[in-house]
């Protein structure tokens, strides 16, 4: 691929994130330090001073730290599952997966207060403490570890690790040695993921913080929406950033260091069925893992969702959906909601796939001299920033001439779309590396055109991952929220923002009804995704 | 020294194959034997090697090696040494690495695994490539690296899948007397997969010729070439005119050009018609047509003589001892 031809890939995603991305962004911290059209970066210096704020930076860097390694211990082994063992129910579990991740995180931060709140099922309370918000970090990151090095895995060549396994090296030394070192990209991008994630932590911390354990996000808001402190969150955003690009330059120099051009297999040559009493037990582990940590909140979810006052069971939080019992004309029925959230997810997907898709092609391309990791990092900082900085940015930005959207009912997916690139960049991006060149070579010599050797060898190559990062997309979609409850109208709430509505008023209906309503989210979330996962391109390697 | 492989009865099944990929195979390769398994490709031949190799649990049948049943036994405890057909290497290490990691296995201190390093690599024509990384080497180069690497713990039995397929020929020339010295000198036990016919007769002790998961003959390779057992066989390792009774070797057939106009000789050949030359070389395939309509016979000829011509009309004779009846019909 010409240097060129990288770049023209590369054009029309940058274009988009700087339009709406990097406008908004600069608008807001340029609102904030820059009042009365004069710079000013007191602000910075008072929040890097304020040892209060120094707190709470050091506190959101160690949570994250940890959130990260402990999503990764418990991850990798059930990523170890999909990729080895073949199993009754695999690929409904592999969708499923999705479902924790997408949750809004309000509603999750709820469900977990069931459990391990004051009056919760475990009958510990640890609300409030550092290890509810990893636990709850562990629940939303789980998916991103098992699918992401999962799916890495299962297409990782055999042959070396049988030619290790005979070359006298034990299942386990032939981990270590071959194995483990070809996964490593994969594990990086995991990680990354992770960490800009917790790092970035907004719903969970709030609900389960406590007074004391406040992250650098949960700060912004506050200084924003609370305290209309303008110039404070601006020089918070900024501290953020900063973080979040030098945790990004460590993840681009991981990337740097590898360059192994690897055979891609046919999964189903890998995973074995499952048999001795070492694998069951290994899967029966994992299994016992999902449940606790995934099934068990869920499960408190639904459960509080078809519970009625009087401690009965009853449907009437559901019945009550589809009406509005106050007749106001701000409030609509929360089953408008779904149809928004799937019309915005809709758009939303098409616009991350292709855009992601297009810098992902670039990113991965050989040819045209090195540092392309650098933008492969720089694309992911949307990742990192806050979401209330991206949806107060373009309410800043993107309200005005030249570029009024404010009325446009593109301005959700669009901000949706900056969110979800990075996941589709994530995904594509080792996926596109680890096709041979010499199969792209093999079709160009056999007569098909550049388009064509996509369409031939790219696409069905990394349709899994194009699959996954369409359902990610999506999902991502479905349960943003920090952005869209800035950017939603009113009158076309999606689904989060609805959820959020009913809880932030009193009363057992509106907390059942939000309940409800997640359940709902859940369940469309789980369909969507399985079908995803089964609609692929033509071609495509069979998981 | 190497130790003798028997493989008993042995039966693989795939789920979701109706047969048995590999259907009762039984063999012995005895201490420093060197023995081939020749079949076309898909006969199950690579299948057995992986279950030698501990690399395929079999469905039933046992594995020995040395007198010991290992059939159990995960590949790593094995001590056998295995060349990938597609040669596995690791992508990410180099040359020296690759070659070096079953003398690591082997706990080697570090001044040894260099020197036997250096030692294999220089054995398959690649002194002082070690720092070389794998992926800008070529399918040949990446071959002889994986025999480095097979080679380079000294394994009592070694395990070769087409050792030879992408190495040029003349390098195969050359490679295959080098290394069947070598086999004979550190008394490795072999055991060769290939679909090569000239390839397992260079090298190998005896051929076990492989069909559709079973083995129909096992001869030495001078023994299977004069004598093999059925049509199947024959027809597998090249011969032409192969009948379902018997077979008349090509080099065996002799070919006199005659003026069309000659009135047939005293020697009572039969007469037939020139209708295709390939030219090899030093001989041609010559495909003749008997002119009176009873079929036809190829020949091997030498060109030494100058070369005959498609119409040209031909006498025919065949050396009685190119004639072999096949005992199973």
């Amino acid at each position: 691929m010409t240097l060129r031809a990288r770049w023209g890939l590369l054009a029309v995603p940058l274009a988009f994130l700087g339009v709406f991305f990097v406008w908004p962004v600069v608008a807001i911290v340029g609102r904030g330090l820059r009042p009365d059209g004069a710079w000013d970066l007191s602000p910075i210096g008072d929040v890097v001073t304020d040892p209060v704020i120094r707190q709470v930076a050091w506190f959101t860097l160690w949570q994250a730290v940890l959130s990260t390694v402990l999503t990764l211990v418990v991850g990798l082994p059930g990523a170890a599952l999909f990729a080895r063992y073949s199993f009754a129910g695999k690929r409904v579990i592999w969708a499923a997966l999705v479902v924790p991740f997408v949750l809004p995180t309000v509603v999750v931060g709820i469900a977990f207060l069931g459990v391990i709140g004051p009056s919760g099922s475990l009958g510990v309370d640890l609300s409030g403490t550092v290890w509810a918000i990893l636990l709850a970090h562990l629940f939303f990151n789980y998916a991103v570890v098992v699918r992401t090095v999962g799916g890495f895995w299962a297409s990782l060549d055999a042959g070396p690790v049988e030619a290790a396994e005979v070359l006298g090296a034990s299942p386990r030394r032939a981990f270590r040695e071959v194995t483990w070192p070809l996964l490593r990209p994969a594990v990086a991008a995991a990680a990354s993921i992770v960490f800009l994630f917790t790092f970035t932590s907004f719903g969970v911390v709030l609900i389960l913080g406590g007074v004391r354990n406040r992250t650098l996000e949960v700060e912004i808001f506050d200084q924003t929406a609370r305290f209309l402190r303008l110039d404070v969150a601006a020089g918070l955003a900024v501290v953020q950033l900063v973080f979040v690009v030098v945790a990004l330059a460590w993840f681009a120099r991981t990337q740097q260091r590898r360059a192994v051009p690897l055979r891609p297999a046919a999964a189903a040559t890998n995973a074995s069925p499952v048999r001795g009493w070492r694998a069951r037990s290994f899967v029966a582990a994992n299994l016992l893992v999902m449940t606790l940590l995934l099934v068990v909140p869920l499960a408190t979810l639904v459960t509080r969702s078809l519970r009625a006052p009087d401690g009965g069971w009853s449907a009437q939080y559901y019945r009550a959906l589809s009406t509005n019992p106050r007749g106001s004309t701000a409030f609509v029925p929360p089953v408008d909601a779904i149809a928004n959230s799937l019309a915005f997810a809709a758009v939303a997907t098409v616009l991350a796939v292709v855009l992601g898709g297009l810098a992902a092609w670039g990113i991965a391309g050989r040819g045209g001299g090195g540092g392309w990791q650098w933008i492969d990092a720089g694309l992911m900082v949307p990742l990192g920033t806050s979401a209330v900085t991206v949806g107060f940015g373009f309410l800043l930005a993107l309200a005005r001439p030249p570029l009024d959207l404010r009325d446009s009912l593109w301005l959700v997916p669009i901000a949706h779309a900056v969110v979800a690139m990075p996941f589709v960049i994530r995904l594509l991006v080792p996926a596109l590396r680890a096709i041979e060149p010499g199969l792209r070579e093999a079709a160009a010599v056999m007569g098909a055109s550049p388009a064509r050797v996509w369409r031939e060898v790219d696409l069905p190559l990394v349709g899994r991952a194009l699959a996954a990062a369409a359902g990610f997309a999506f999902a991502v979609s479905l349960g943003e929220f920090g952005a869209t409850v800035f950017l939603a109208q009113v009158d076309r709430p999606t689904l989060p923002v609805a959820i959020y509505r009913f809880l932030s008023r009193p009363g057992p209906d509106q907390f059942g009804q939000a309940m409800a309503l997640s359940t709902v989210l859940m369940l469309l979330t789980v369909m969507v995704v399985l079908i995803i996962d089964r609609v692929r391109p033509p071609g495509t390697v069979e998981f | 020294m190497g130790a003798a492989v028997v493989v008993d009865e042995l039966v693989v099944r795939f789920p979701g194959h109706d047969r048995p990929v590999v259907d009762g195979v039984t063999f012995r390769a005895g201490a420093g034997e060197v023995v081939a398994v020749l079949g076309p490709s898909g006969c199950g031949k690579t299948t057995v090697l992986r279950v030698i190799a501990g690399l395929q649990a079999p469905t039933s049948g046992t594995v020995r090696i040395g007198g010991d049943d290992l059939t159990a036994t995960p590949a790593h405890l094995r001590g056998v040494g295995l060349m990938f057909q597609d040669h596995a290497l690791f992508p990410h290490r180099d040359v020296g690495q690759n070659v070096e990691f079953g003398l690591r296995m082997q706990q080697l201190p570090t001044a040894a695994r260099r020197a036997r390093v250096a030692e294999v690599l220089e054995l398959v024509g690649l002194a002082g490539w070690e720092r070389r990384a794998v992926a800008t080497l070529s399918g040949g180069e990446q071959q002889r690296v994986a025999l480095a690497r097979a080679l380079a713990p000294s394994p009592r039995v070694l395990l070769l899948d087409e050792p030879f397929g992408s190495v040029d020929r003349a390098l195969r020339d050359q490679l295959v007397p080098e290394l069947g010295g070598l086999f004979r000198a550190l008394g490795t036990t072999v055991v060769q997969v290939t679909h090569d016919q000239s390839e397992a007769l260079a090298l190998a002790d005896r051929v076990l010729v492989m069909t559709a998961g079973r083995i129909v003959q096992a001869a030495p390779p001078a023994e299977l070439w004069a004598r093999p057992h059925s049509p199947l066989v024959a027809r597998f390792l090249g011969f032409s005119n192969v009948t379902a009774e018997a077979m008349v070797r090509a080099d065996a057939v002799g070919l006199t050009v005659v003026a069309s106009g000659d009135t047939p000789g005293a020697t009572g050949a039969e007469r037939g018609v020139v209708e295709a030359v390939v030219f090899r070389g030093d001989r041609a395939d010559v495909h003749v047509g008997y002119a009176d309509g009873s079929g036809s016979i190829d020949a091997e000829v030498s060109t030494r003589a100058g070369l005959v011509a498609v119409g040209d009309v031909v006498e025919v004779t065949v050396d009685p001892r190119g004639r072999w009846t096949f005992p199973v019909p």
